[in-house]
């Protein structure tokens, strides 16, 4: 997605930017996504051994269907850094690209 | 002054990249109130990322102007569709609903269809539409047919649209292959292909990413 960009300190605060994309989605395949009874739109928890977070589904065929993949533009419970490891490199402590294990299941009902 | 004949506008939808750009860059203009005139359209979101601008294509014969009861649509002698004028337009949405490209979009919290007018105020004093000026990967160009044989030599410009019975001619144009050219687009053939199968079988995708393992 093209509007927003890093912590999303600039670009959540101009409006049409966030109107283009207001909330984080979690992006997967339909293959994976009907086993488990979840429709385009659905609230689903994606869980790490770090964290959890709870976002509607965006369920597409333009993603790799044993891959799970959510923007990292916003803060606090919405945000998706909470979920991933904090590796990096040792010697320059540029941050690794974020991949790790997850879980996913349509979020309970609230 | 009238925007010059030699100046045309060119859509070229396979090199959009749906950056939206030109969406950001439309909604600026403060004669439209932060409402953008250019869209993108994604083709079909769940087999691919491909988007397609939507602008006005001035038409040569205007629908919207024709079913517009008030008169409020006018266009001017150098081709171009102008927006509703606020004193006549009264919100009726004929010609949201005529448009056979969709383009005029109701405002309800202003009363006013608004359209775009390829940025009148800009390119009737020499100056490129915004879109076209931030467009990064040249699915929008303005400038002469001679500019646009030079950049694209495998492709050529055309201003016919089919949709059903009804052809029609307009001053934007849309790239098409130079070699085996259509006459026209034909909009309105593609609806005749059958609806996608509603369960999950077959998916074009699917059909690629398993293969078979071999037997032995």
């Amino acid at each position: 997605m093209v509007s927003q960009f890093l912590s999303g300190t600039q670009t959540r605060r101009i409006g049409p930017l966030l109107d283009h994309y207001p909330v984080p989605r979690v992006e997967m395949h339909p293959t994976l996504a009907q086993p488990l009874g979840i429709a385009d739109g659905d609230r689903v928890t994606v869980e790490t051994r770090r964290g959890a977070l709870t976002a509607p589904a965006l369920v597409v065929g333009t993603i790799r269907p044993d891959t799970l993949f959510v923007p990292y533009h916003w803060p606090g419970a919405q945000s998706v850094n909470r979920l991933t490891i904090a590796a990096q490199d040792p010697i320059s402590k540029i941050p690794e690209y974020k991949a790790c294990a997850a879980r996913i299941h349509r979020a309970a009902e609230a | 002054m009238p925007v010059p004949a030699h100046l045309e506008f060119f859509i070229d939808p396979s090199r959009c990249i749906g950056c939206q750009a030109c969406v950001q860059a439309c909604r600026e203009c403060d004669s439209h109130k932060g409402q953008t005139m250019i869209q993108l359209d994604y083709v079909d979101r769940s087999l691919s990322t491909q988007t397609v601008p939507v602008v006005c294509m001035h038409c040569d014969v205007p629908t919207c102007a024709e079913v517009c009861p008030a008169d409020a649509i006018k266009r001017t002698e150098d081709g171009i569709v102008q927006t509703a004028r606020k004193p006549r337009c009264i919100a009726c949405n004929n010609c949201v609903l005529a448009c056979p490209f969709g383009v005029p979009k109701m405002q309800t919290s202003m009363n006013l269809m608004m359209k775009c007018d390829l940025c009148y105020d800009r390119t009737s004093v020499g100056l490129m539409p915004m879109c076209a000026t931030v467009c990064p990967s040249q699915a929008l160009h303005y400038g002469t047919r001679e500019e646009i044989e030079r950049l694209r030599p495998r492709s050529m410009p055309i201003d016919t649209f089919q949709f059903g019975s009804q052809v029609i001619h307009t001053r934007v144009r849309m790239m098409v292959p130079r070699n085996d050219p259509p006459a026209a687009i034909d909009v309105t053939g593609a609806f005749d292909l059958a609806p996608a199968p509603q369960d999950m079988a077959p998916d074009p995708l699917l059909a690629n990413l398993y293969v078979e393992e071999p037997a032995g």
